[in-house]
């Protein structure tokens, strides 16, 4: 093992490890707002605006990301439209963890129990303010933990950005190594630092989690 | 040769993911009109193309690339792109340029286009300066040294089997190994990919003579652009032939590799 090269490179993938967080996050936030509008769009009353969202979330979820990340890579420019890469990889997780996101939701939304939404509409709330005062915060739990691991899934599915050219934490890595054949030395600092970042969300998740359920538990 | 036995993945890579989209990127008008000539390399060729520990883009085909950007009166942006991806990075036009040690084969022209060769690699003959072996005439008799796998290998083992040389072979399983058995006086002479020969010696100190490599093979590297830009490549070549006159490969070649890699 040799720890002053392990302790030299610390520097350099830490950087990189910054990359890795503020692509995640950008996709996070992006895969959260596609996700918003997938579950009011599924949950509207025309069949035209209902099936948009059911396609895209089986489309998504029934190709490999790895193809999806390429296609949005070099595949724009068919189009004319020349994404930088990391553009391309912001646009490809962020669409990508939507889908997945949107089910996560929507699950947790039904998960709440039916007379909870039928005691609610019969007192008078209309249908929004029974979404929002009632059934949400009992969701609440159960969706936090969902997009917790997402988030968690996010974070690794980033590494995969490496291969159209981001240089992130396993590209930097990997580039690393190839100038100092030392690939265990390497790979266990970037391994701690992955271990480090996914630990940071899983605590952020916990923290949410125990404040949006306190009134669950007196 | 590392960037041969590559060769299959970055065309493959190339044909399934880019062919059907290739577009017209920046043709030559574009790039002087930006003032920046984007250039990719893999980054994982040492001393082509690596990565120091400050996180910089260092090697001869940066420099190479910077030194022909300057001539074309324009500013490299040189970035690393993943090998097995480079040739599709740039038919989707993700760069103008691929300084980056790829060989020139039939199989790649189908799909982009090279400038002149900028180099030659392919294996050679170490020994020790004292060793007064001066060709390969000299080893008969003595020891070969050579690298499992490596073409050399296969042309050592060759050359005694149809009786053009009669020397013993002896098959290490890495560089570090061969070195060491040259060094130690275990073997005579190594025969091996010259490139990271070089590397290693800079590096680890070695003292090792280069001597003459009849029958053993060398690749041009070349640089690559997009098919069907006849101005930047001429362009290009113009630049390359610049340098060339003028000192500045010959510097180059000096700082990063210690030897003639020009033929």
């Amino acid at each position: 093992m040799d720890f002053a090269l392990m302790w030299e490179i610390t520097p350099l993938l830490l950087k990189a490890a910054w990359i890795t967080v503020t692509i995640s996050v950008m996709a996070f936030i992006l895969g959260l707002a596609v996700a918003i509008l997938l579950v009011i769009m599924r949950s509207a009353s025309f069949r035209i605006i209902r099936w948009p969202s059911r396609i895209y979330v089986s489309v998504i979820r029934g190709t490999p990301f790895f193809v999806q990340l390429l296609i949005f890579y070099y595949g724009g420019a068919a189009f004319g439209i020349n994404l930088e890469a990391y553009t391309a990889g912001l646009l490809a997780i962020g669409l990508n963890i939507g889908a997945y996101m949107s089910e996560g939701i929507r699950g947790s939304i039904l998960a709440v129990d039916k007379g909870q939404n039928e005691a609610s509409r019969s007192l008078g709330f209309s249908r929004t303010q029974t979404m929002i005062s009632v059934i949400l915060p009992q969701a609440a739990g159960l969706m936090i933990r969902s997009l917790g691991v997402l988030g968690v899934i996010v974070i690794k599915g980033s590494s995969l950005v490496s291969i159209i050219s981001v240089v992130e934490l396993t590209y930097q890595s990997q580039r690393i190594i190839s100038s100092t054949y030392k690939p265990f030395e390497v790979f266990a600092v970037s391994a701690a630092l992955y271990l480090i970042l996914i630990y940071g969300v899983i605590s952020i998740v916990d923290w949410l989690y125990d404040r949006y359920t306190r009134h669950l538990h007196h | 040769m590392k960037f041969l036995t590559k060769t299959r993945f970055a065309v493959a890579a190339a044909l399934i993911f880019v062919l059907p989209f290739s577009v017209q990127a920046r043709d030559f008008s574009d790039i002087k009109e930006s003032g920046v000539l984007k250039v990719s390399n893999s980054g994982a060729y040492p001393p082509f193309s690596f990565v120091d520990l400050a996180g910089n883009v260092k090697g001869f085909d940066v420099d190479v690339a910077n030194a022909i950007a300057e001539k074309m009166g324009l500013k490299a942006e040189v970035k690393t792109t993943p090998w097995n991806g480079i040739i599709a990075a740039l038919v989707a036009g993700k760069y103008d340029a691929c300084i980056c040690s790829m060989s020139d084969t039939e199989e790649r022209r189908k799909a982009v286009d090279f400038t002149s060769d900028y180099y030659w690699a392919g294996s050679a003959l170490y020994t020790k300066q004292d060793s007064g072996i001066n060709s390969v005439k000299d080893m008969n008799g003595k020891v070969m040294g050579t690298t499992l796998g490596e073409t050399a290998n296969t042309w050592a083992v060759n050359m005694v089997k149809d009786g053009k040389g009669s020397w013993s072979n002896q098959t290490f399983q890495g560089l570090p190994d061969l070195l060491l058995a040259l060094d130690t006086g275990r073997v005579a002479a190594i025969a091996v990919d010259d490139v990271p020969v070089a590397v290693a010696m800079k590096e680890k100190g070695y003292k090792f003579r280069r001597i003459a490599t009849e029958g053993l093979e060398r690749y041009p590297a070349a640089i690559t652009v997009q098919r069907n830009q006849p101005e930047l490549k001429a362009a290009i070549q113009k630049a390359l032939d610049e340098i060339k006159a003028d000192g500045t490969y010959t510097r180059l070649m000096d700082k990063w590799i210690g030897f003639d890699i020009s033929r």
